[in-house]
């Protein structure tokens, strides 16, 4: 499977070093970002990273800004924000979660919780892909049979309609395999001329002769 | 926390303590320099930016006492206290000189 690409802001370069390394032997591609308006820029782009662990206070766009901003897009595939924060900065935890981050982590780091907690951020993410995907194929899906439905091919002379294998039905066992309509059967004062009438005579008629 | 460190070296990949001590050894000054000068021109909002990324920085390497120098600062300068006691500086750079020292040796 291809590396998940995790993208990793942070303006001091040695936090943001380690942190790079950690993610790296954890098998994600990382990328990186020098402050918050480099990070800001990375996660606009075409294919942004699905993941970014980003420092809560650095100069100009900070952590809980860039998140406040990322969940202002409606998408399916929200980016999944790590936040790193101080160790003695709980009012941080609790600004940068209200701000639209999915978790955070104290620096420095320690490499089995980043780590783990990176890995919940890539279920997540892949879970939402997933569910993306499968909601683009129904509604496809969908929309093909709204396309059918609106057209039924029927033929002009015998008013039998043809099914998808090419095969000529009855209206009401076209209808009725393809819906949960139920028939009740009628016939109409035309038919009735035509067909039932002649019928009824007829066995009025053999009555008749059978009593003669 | 060096120990830490050196278990992300990867085969085939630059050595991580080397590149996070190198770095450190060039960014640090300027962090030093910056809190000097927001501590000499009463800039609170200044001197606890400063401390802090300092603070992350020794974090991260493993230099606790100068980490712990850093927070205090950052503290103080949160409560108000813009200009720093000289001890405190005084303290900052004892730290930092250790730090560099240790450094030296390794690199």
């Amino acid at each position: 499977m291809a590396k998940l690409p995790v993208l990793v802001a942070d303006d001091d370069a040695v936090s943001r070093t380690v942190v790079a390394a950690m993610l790296r032997k954890g098998g994600y591609d990382v990328r990186l970002a020098n402050d918050g308006e480099q990070a800001w820029t990375a996660l606009q782009e075409d294919q942004p990273p699905p993941l970014a662990v980003i420092d809560w206070m650095m100069p100009g766009l900070d952590g809980p800004e860039i998140c406040r901003r990322l969940r202002t897009f409606d998408t399916p595939t929200p980016t999944y924000v790590i936040l790193l924060t101080s160790r003695d900065a709980s009012a941080d935890i609790v600004a940068g979660l209200r701000a639209g981050a999915d978790d955070y982590v104290t620096k420095p780091p320690n490499e089995d919780e980043l780590l783990a907690r990176v890995n919940v951020g890539a279920r997540v993410v892949q879970l939402q892909q997933a569910l993306a995907d499968r909601v683009l194929r129904l509604e496809e899906a969908l929309s093909n049979v709204k396309q059918l439905q609106g057209l039924l091919p029927i033929c002009s002379y015998c008013k039998r309609i043809r099914d998808d294998k090419n095969y000529w039905q009855q209206v009401e066992s076209y209808i009725s395999v393809r819906s949960a309509v139920q028939f009740s059967h009628s016939y109409c004062p035309d038919c009735f001329d035509h067909y039932v009438k002649p019928q009824l005579d007829e066995l009025d008629r053999q009555f008749n002769e059978n009593k003669g | 926390m060096l120990a830490t460190l050196r278990q992300l070296n990867q085969p085939g990949e630059p050595d991580v303590v080397g590149e996070v001590l190198a770095l450190f050894r060039v960014d640090a000054p300027g962090r030093i320099e910056a809190i000097t000068q927001a501590a000499a021109a009463g800039d609170s909002a200044g001197l606890q930016r400063a401390a802090h990324t300092l603070k992350g920085a020794a974090g991260s390497i493993g230099a606790t006492e100068l980490q712990r120098v850093c927070r205090a600062l950052e503290e103080a300068a949160r409560a108000g206290h813009t200009v720093p006691a000289s001890s405190s500086m005084a303290e900052l750079h004892h730290a930092f000189a250790q730090v560099r020292a240790a450094i030296d040796q390794l690199l």
